[in-house]
């Protein structure tokens, strides 16, 4: 059993952790996704690119176990996803939604140890409050401890509720957007974090808007648009200035300034 | 669980921990002696006098056969009712929410109103309270059917809002048509809710649904605290959302169907308790379940007990007097939450 942020017994980087076949999913009847094939793999981030309603955060929710897919399948660990205990599922994989949901002021300690609900009977109290006080400092909240977090800031916010998803030790990290309203600074020290994370043996997939932290930081990018798979590769080999132009209608190239990727956007195409 | 409590303590700052363990033992302790002293005043306050006679046959008659059944029934709805309350307003993240909402109390009370009705109040003891037991049951039944299943939140309680205003149309129906002026009147007397003339065979009816509720309720604690961060985040941290809804509507039904079955409408009482207790427990739905049961035992028991005193012969109804607490309690809450968006 997985205790905390400790490192994941069998990390044997290449594993595949989570994978998902002609994923079809359709809310109150249109259709959001239409033949999805999504892998991710130990030690490895893959991020999820496209526009807006492209149907990144459907596709994160499905992979998540939250929404069951019209057609296609998800397996966690070569099991089907559905087939999951509900808390052994939380052991496995943890999920940070795009809304930022916290609806009493709890103080912020109290919001991350709720990542730690899986684990109840399972892991000391001693193992609890290392995974807590780890995902703290991984998202450099430590300050923050006491306070309700219904009076941080928006960024501060996510970095906490991105904690809790850390507290939860799992193996598999889905995150939709998790540093979007937060500062650059913070925004580096979380992807360093998650690529330690990944060294480990962990399988992370983010949702992303950030271009330049998709090029720089994914080993994979996934891009979708209209719900269905646009392309998927190693981010200097996808993030063409025809795809660009393809998935978002915008003229744009990926360039490498001082070793970083950085995805140049501008003018819409006609 | 007291290890677990702990996990919210920031580690390190010995003063801060230490203020936090205060905190949270602080309203346990004052909440249970509030309790205990609410169950002497209400063993110890008659409508004849304070105290008891000095024959010691009929004191004992009195405090067994009378005060004692009262002050147990109070403790339980008040238990039941501010429990429920806190369960509520974890599970909809709405402290608005209370414990008639979800239209189980309206059907308790359709249920004994059509016992009224029907005459089987005055032909058979315990029709009454049945009646309500049965109108409770169904209610529960008739919500659980209407939000079908892996309802969630909100499907709940607007299926709950549909329920009671069907429950409460049917109840003023029968108080339309009620046979003679008596029934009405004794139909109307029960709706404000009392605990006058109530037994021992009370007591054996209510006791163990309302335990049993509670208990149901009580297990709702971490899930509560899960739902915090909305109900994706609860699901991933492995909570099962519609069993989540089925044990809240099960134990509401058991524990505020049974109270509403003996003691007719009492309001207020399971809105005012954990909102008045929710900022001394951290705000966390958890740790407020046990603070709000203590809480309204204490403030029914009490209320009951005060009402004795005030009001001997049983002229003013112990739900009538909660909801002349409560409504000034909610214009302030308005008022508080006013200037909170203002400010």
């Amino acid at each position: 059993m997985t205790i905390g942020i400790a490192t994941p017994k069998e990390g044997i980087a290449g594993t595949t952790l989570l994978s998902a076949r002609a994923l079809r999913v359709a809310l109150g009847g249109r259709s959001v996704l239409t033949g999805v094939d999504v892998d991710v793999s130990a030690g490895e981030i893959v991020g999820v690119i496209g526009p807006n309603g492209a149907g990144k955060s459907t596709l994160l929710r499905t992979l998540a176990g939250l929404l069951a897919p019209t057609s296609g399948r998800v397996s966690l660990d070569g099991r089907d996803i559905g087939r999951w205990p509900p808390a052994e599922r939380a052991r496995a994989l943890a999920f940070l939604p795009q809304d930022r949901i916290v609806n009493w002021p709890l103080a912020v300690r109290a919001v991350v140890a709720l990542g730690r609900t899986p684990h109840r009977g399972l892991a000391t109290a001693e193992a609890d409050a290392r995974a807590i006080d780890a995902a703290l400092a991984a998202v450099d909240a430590q300050a923050l401890a006491a306070r309700p977090v219904t009076e941080l800031s928006g960024g501060e916010r996510a970095r906490v509720l991105m904690a809790r998803a850390l507290a939860q030790g799992a193996r598999t990290i889905i995150a939709d957007e998790p540093t979007a309203g937060v500062d650059p600074a913070h925004t580096l020290a979380l992807f360093g974090h998650l690529r330690r994370l990944a060294g480990e043996g962990r399988g992370i997939l983010l949702a992303l808007h950030d271009l330049s932290a998709a090029a720089t930081y994914c080993d994979r990018v996934v891009v979708l648009k209209a719900g269905a798979l646009l392309a998927s590769g190693p981010p200097r080999e996808v993030l063409t200035p025809a795809l660009l132009a393809a998935a978002y209608g915008v003229a744009g190239r990926l360039v490498t300034v001082e070793g970083q990727c950085v995805v140049l956007t501008h003018s819409p195409l006609p | 669980m007291s290890d677990r409590a702990d996990l919210a303590k920031p580690t390190g700052r010995p003063d801060a921990g230490s203020r936090s363990t205060r905190l949270v033992a602080h309203p346990l302790a004052w909440l249970s002696a509030a309790l205990a002293v609410a169950v002497l005043a209400g063993l110890a306050i008659g409508p004849s006098a304070v105290g008891l006679p000095g024959d010691a046959a009929a004191a004992r008659l009195i405090l067994v056969e009378i005060r004692l059944p009262r002050v147990i029934l109070a403790v339980l709805i008040g238990g039941a009712l501010g429990l429920s309350g806190a369960v509520l307003q974890g599970y909809l993240r709405n402290p608005l929410a209370e414990p008639a909402l979800l239209g189980i109390s309206g059907g308790a009370a359709l249920g004994a109103v059509i016992a009224i009705h029907t005459g089987a109040a005055a032909a058979v003891a315990l029709a009454l309270p049945l009646g309500g037991l049965a109108g409770a049951g169904i209610a529960a039944a008739a919500l659980l059917m209407l939000a079908g299943r892996d309802a969630g939140p909100l499907t709940l309680i607007l299926s709950g809002v549909a329920v009671a205003s069907l429950t409460g149309a049917l109840t003023a129906l029968a108080l339309n048509l009620a046979p003679n002026p008596f029934a009405s009147v004794e139909i109307m007397h029960w709706l404000m809710g009392s605990l006058d003339d109530r037994s021992l065979a009370h007591v054996w009816l209510a006791a163990p649904l309302i335990l049993a509720g509670g208990a149901l309720l009580w297990s709702t604690g971490r899930a509560l605290d899960a739902l915090t961060l909305g109900e994706d985040a609860a699901a991933n941290l492995g909570i099962d959302l519609s069993h989540l809804g089925l044990r809240v509507v099960g134990g509401v039904a058991l524990a505020v169907g049974a109270a509403t079955a003996v003691a007719g409408g009492i309001g207020f009482v399971g809105l005012v308790v954990p909102h008045l207790l929710r900022p001394l427990v951290g705000h966390q739905p958890r740790r407020l379940l046990v603070p709000s049961a203590l809480g309204g035992a204490a403030l029914l028991t009490l209320a009951d007990a005060g009402l004795r005193l005030f009001s001997p012969y049983g002229g003013l109804k112990l739900g009538v007097v909660t909801a002349l607490v409560g409504a000034p309690f909610f214009l302030w809450l308005v008022i508080k939450s006013r200037r909170e968006i203002a400010g």
